[in-house]
């Protein structure tokens, strides 16, 4: 701040010092808990609604336009010729769910901590191996690379990279900032990183990528807006991030070309959060894009083709409200796996696990381990 | 995807998860953990609050809608370390948003509450309440800005951020705000430089 407003500075300071403090917790968990009586109630509605729908779709249109009396409701369940398109694909029914490995960070409280689990398809979770625990599990970001075989971390503005078991560390960025969603991400490929930097005093955002061979940061991109939680990229060459209401691609070395694309009103972009092998396709949580805070109840999923700007809408992964994702990833045949978490109103968190066909279909909800809190790492093949 | 082996070494392969079921602990930690923050951030937002408001119980309000939005998603923001920066945002869209809905804080609410403290003069008293009824009659985005700006000395980007609004507005909307405090408070206008900084 300039210091001719050391003057204002001070009177505004003077001001807000009239202000009574009074203790908040109470009132601020009864109003959580009456937000999260109204979402219930919402999301009810909602429910009523589809079923509305679905009432409505058991009229048929006779030839010749008449309309025939709705089916009773006994056979309402009944699995109708209609609800099954004869041209869905159903590539993996027999084997819907990857193999796939999840890392559940440290907390000072769980048992089975820092572990990175594996499920391989059709079976259980089993611990593969353990990340060293960071010297301050609260402040420390850990993030394992999709091939599991290195750690990156973010503590007080400094990105760190090692092996799996922490020897071989390497600082590859410092002072990044403090800003919120930073990262690191991982390229697919798991060669890059990914980190979004801010400068104090200076406007806009930086993307910046290091390579594992400790070349960068180089700058991939500049945006004057604040870009989602991100970004993303196959390979380090095009990275993509979230603008407001829209989606950005950053060629190293140009400016930003927004990726034309036919959102649904009040369903723009507001995190990319995978790319496809050859960032063909990316997986994107949607929302209002006037929501800036992300307090509107629902979050949808959708993939879009980066070359076409075709939007596939994924089903939705759940009814719960307030929902956020976590990570996710694609498979090489187009299938995508999408791991999403949802705040309780009690203050834990539950998760969710959602494998979605080429269509945007759900074709597996795998079971979760028991755990506090964990990201998806990556997938088989 | 590699389907290279991930044994680190000195790491036992293959080990059964344990099924240690940590829910009833977290619930515990995590409430504890947001009853601290909510205690340890609440004087700072009520003050930020208090500027924008204009109001003791408005600012409690604000306040509070901000934290209970902050608690339903708790134990993501925990661990993503943004508690902070997220409960300041919502706050700021609550307030502009309030604003947008239902028209608060354009009156000027009731007077100044007791100075506290044991010091306080004429002059001091003179320049809160000049101030305040100024900052009353800004509209809310521009007090929204004057407050980022110059009470919490956030950047021009910062800001923007906060506000879900470009730089470009930000810079516009400092300019007006500062004429508009001139131009409502002349008595304040020497103490206060004409030109908008850029940070």
């Amino acid at each position: 701040m300039n210091a001719r407003f050391d003057r204002l500075h001070a009177d505004l300071a003077d001001l807000a010092e009239q202000v009574t403090v009074v203790d908040l917790r109470d009132r601020s968990l009864r109003t959580s808990r009456n937000l999260g009586r109204r979402r219930t109630l919402v999301a009810a509605a909602a429910a009523v609604a589809v079923l509305a729908l679905g009432a409505g779709a058991a009229f048929v249109v006779l030839p010749g336009g008449h309309t025939a009396l709705p089916v009773g409701p006994g056979s309402s369940n009944q699995p109708s010729a209609a609800a099954t398109s004869p041209t869905s694909p159903q590539p993996h029914e027999s084997d819907p769910v990857p193999g796939m490995y999840l890392y559940l960070p440290a907390t000072p409280t769980v048992a089975a901590n820092n572990d990175i689990l594996y499920r391989p398809p059709g079976g259980d979770w089993r611990k593969v191996a353990t990340v060293p625990a960071p010297p301050q599990p609260s402040r420390t970001v850990v993030v394992v690379s999709p091939d599991h075989q290195h750690i990156a971390t973010l503590s007080d503005g400094t990105v760190r990279v090692s092996a799996l078991d922490g020897s071989q560390a390497t600082t590859v960025a410092t002072d990044i900032g403090t800003g919120p969603c930073q990262g690191p991400r991982w390229t697919a490929d798991s060669r890059q990183l990914l980190i979004t930097t801010t400068t104090a005093g200076r406007t806009g955002y930086t993307i910046q990528a290091v390579d594992l061979d400790g070349t960068g940061p180089h700058t991939v991109g500049t945006t004057s807006h604040a870009i989602g939680c991100g970004p993303v990229s196959s390979d380090g060459s095009t990275v993509y991030a979230v603008y407001p209401g829209a989606l950005l691609a950053f060629d190293t070395g140009t400016a930003p070309r927004t990726v034309a694309a036919d959102w649904p009103p009040g369903q723009e972009p507001r995190q990319v959060i995978a790319a496809s092998p050859g960032s063909t396709r990316l997986l994107v949580a949607t929302g209002s894009s006037a929501d800036a805070c992300h307090c509107s109840p629902l979050e949808r999923y959708a993939v879009v083709d980066t070359a076409t700007g075709r939007v596939t809408r994924l089903d939705n992964a759940n009814d719960k409200q307030g929902s956020a994702a976590v990570s996710g990833a694609f498979t090489a045949d187009g299938r995508v796996v999408l791991l999403a978490a949802h705040s309780r109103s009690d203050g834990g968190i539950t998760l969710f696990l959602t494998v979605f066909g080429p269509d945007g279909t759900i074709v597996g909800n795998p079971p979760l381990p028991t755990m506090e809190y964990g990201y998806f790492v990556g997938i088989d093949g | 995807m590699t389907d290279r082996p991930l044994v680190a070494d000195g790491l036992p392969s293959a080990e059964p998860l344990r099924t240690v079921n940590p829910r009833l602990v977290t619930v515990d930690r995590l409430a504890t953990e947001f009853d601290s923050f909510v205690r340890g951030r609440t004087p700072a937002l009520l003050r930020a609050a208090y500027l924008l408001t204009g109001d003791q119980h408005l600012a409690e309000d604000l306040v509070q809608s901000a934290l209970a939005r902050v608690h339903r998603r708790w134990a993501y923001l925990h661990h993503e370390g943004n508690a902070e920066a997220y409960t300041r945002k919502t706050m700021y869209h609550l307030y502009v948003s309030w604003w947008r809905r239902r028209n608060v804080a354009e009156s000027m609410p009731g007077d100044l509450p007791e100075p506290r403290g044991g010091y306080d003069h004429a002059e001091v008293t003179s320049t809160r309440i000049t101030l305040r009824r100024a900052l009353l009659r800004l509209t809310p985005k521009q007090r929204a800005v004057l407050v980022l700006r110059f009470f919490e000395d956030r950047s021009e980007a910062e800001t923007a951020e906060s506000l879900g609004i470009t730089v470009g507005t930000v810079k516009s909307q400092t300019a007006k705000a500062l004429a508009r405090l001139r131009a409502v408070a002349p008595e304040l206008a020497e103490h206060y430089s004409r030109e908008g900084s850029a940070r």
